[in-house]
């Protein structure tokens, strides 16, 4: 009798637990659809991102003591070396900035003798990388930068060798990066060489990008540098972005197979760079 | 050590936690598409040894979780997660009294619903996937199920009084 009424009861029970998981599977797909087609989950995503903060720096951890070790054992000998060279490359860079504030101020009346609008410099921060997403169908990276340093959707992150790709999600104190390499990520850049513009595609690999646009008769061949051709006006315009590795024609086809290697060392530094321009970027879409 | 009540709750949570840190630690490139669905399997077997502490519910929010985490869209883990929750709920007894390999075999067919769903999601929003990276996670998850079971069952028994 006491079995039997605990069993309706228990079953009673486990029939609401199948409604309750219908209901949130139903929840599911309209929170899905809602995400993607608006931005209104923005806050419930950041939120989100607050609570799950910990576990990736758990996981950014065992490597961030293993640089910090590395750093703090470095013998005097080897620190004093490496300073010389740093303060060697800094001479260099400060040359180099001089002669670019000329250029820049040459370049800037040029502009105005155009009656064109010049690009404003921006300001650039560094940031670290918390944790790395390198599935094949998705290149995201998380940075320990958020709300808490004014990151924004859609913002660039470079690095020092080029553009690694645009703030897809911002959280209170870290933000997700898509790649250029993301099979989502589509850049708009230029051949420097001839100045025609193009897409370049992300294929999921960290060292691939495909330019899938360009007919077969382009002049393009293997070692010409692709820069960001601000189109879009995400990305920094004139930053480098690719190095073409092949141009393979493709006969029977209207489009030739071309494919780029990332000029940031995406994947293998600890540092990026968020750019901030001085004049606010439209934000919402991909580009 | 803890208070009774505050022994369940406590180990489900650092579990999760556990799983949620093996899903994004970083692997060699060649490795990532053999890495198992973590958070699917510690679902799975809260939901199948104590379904009244861990409910639908409860897998629901730890989906919302990984979707904030791996930067998904809102909603795609949790439906998953949901759906695995569903089918242990609905057959926890008799999945309790099954041989392990049987267990894997009910797993497997669980988490291959989901990589096809996933999958579908992903070719809408634009992150197309070679299908063997969907479906080779759902077989070494299938197959590493035995051992996960031991060890969760063995955390349980320690950490959560009958």
């Amino acid at each position: 009798m006491r079995f039997a009424r605990e069993h309706r009861l228990f079953h009673a029970s486990s029939r609401r637990r199948t409604l309750l998981g219908a209901i949130l599977i139903m929840a599911a797909i309209v929170l899905m659809g809602v995400d993607h087609q608006y931005q209104a989950l923005n806050h419930l995503r950041s939120a989100l991102m607050a609570v799950v903060y910990p576990v990736q720096w758990l996981v950014n951890m065992p490597g961030a003591i293993g640089r910090k070790l590395a750093g703090d054992l470095a013998t005097r000998h080897a620190l004093l070396e490496r300073n010389a060279q740093l303060e060697q490359a800094l001479i260099q860079a400060r040359v180099a900035t001089a002669r670019m504030s000329a250029l820049k101020r040459e370049n800037s009346r040029l502009r105005l003798l155009l009656n064109a609008v010049g690009q404003m410099p921006g300001r650039v921060v560094a940031t670290s990388i918390l944790s790395v997403d390198m599935s094949p169908f998705q290149n995201l990276v998380t940075i320990n930068a958020g709300h808490n340093m004014g990151v924004h959707t859609g913002q660039p992150v470079i690095d020092a060798g080029g553009v690694v790709g645009q703030i897809t999600h911002v959280g209170p104190l870290q933000s997700q990066i898509m790649l250029i390499t993301d099979p989502a990520s589509a850049t708009p850049v230029e051949i420097e060489r001839t100045g025609l513009a193009t897409i370049a595609i992300g294929t999921g690999q960290l060292n691939v990008l495909s330019l899938p646009y360009l007919p077969n008769n382009t002049d393009i061949k293997a070692g010409d540098k692709l820069i960001a051709s601000g189109f879009g006006g995400r990305y920094p315009r004139g930053y480098p972005v690719a190095v073409v590795t092949s141009v393979t024609p493709q006969t029977g086809d209207p489009f030739a197979k071309v494919e780029a290697r990332p000029l940031a060392s995406i994947g293998r530094e600890h540092e990026v760079m968020l750019y901030f321009s001085s004049h606010p970027q439209p934000s919402g879409g991909q580009q | 050590m803890n208070p009774r009540w505050l022994a369940a709750p406590l180990t489900i949570a650092l579990s999760i936690m556990v799983a949620l840190i093996l899903t994004i630690a970083p692997l060699p490139s060649w490795a990532e598409m053999l890495r198992p669905a973590w958070v699917s399997l510690v679902v799975f077997y809260w939901v199948l040894a104590l379904p009244e502490r861990f409910n639908v519910g409860w897998a629901w929010l730890t989906g919302l979780l990984v979707d904030a985490l791996t930067g998904s869209l809102l909603g795609a883990h949790a439906m998953t997660l949901a759906i695995i929750a569903l089918i242990a709920d609905r057959w926890h007894l008799k999945l309790r009294m099954h041989p392990q390999w049987q267990q894997s075999f009910t797993l497997a067919l669980a988490l291959l619903l989901n990589a096809v769903l996933l999958f579908w999601i992903g070719g809408i929003t634009g992150h197309m996937a070679r299908p063997l990276d969907r479906f080779i996670p759902v077989v070494i998850s299938a197959l590493i199920w035995p051992w996960v079971y031991a060890l969760l069952r063995r955390v349980r028994q320690h950490f959560i009084p009958a």
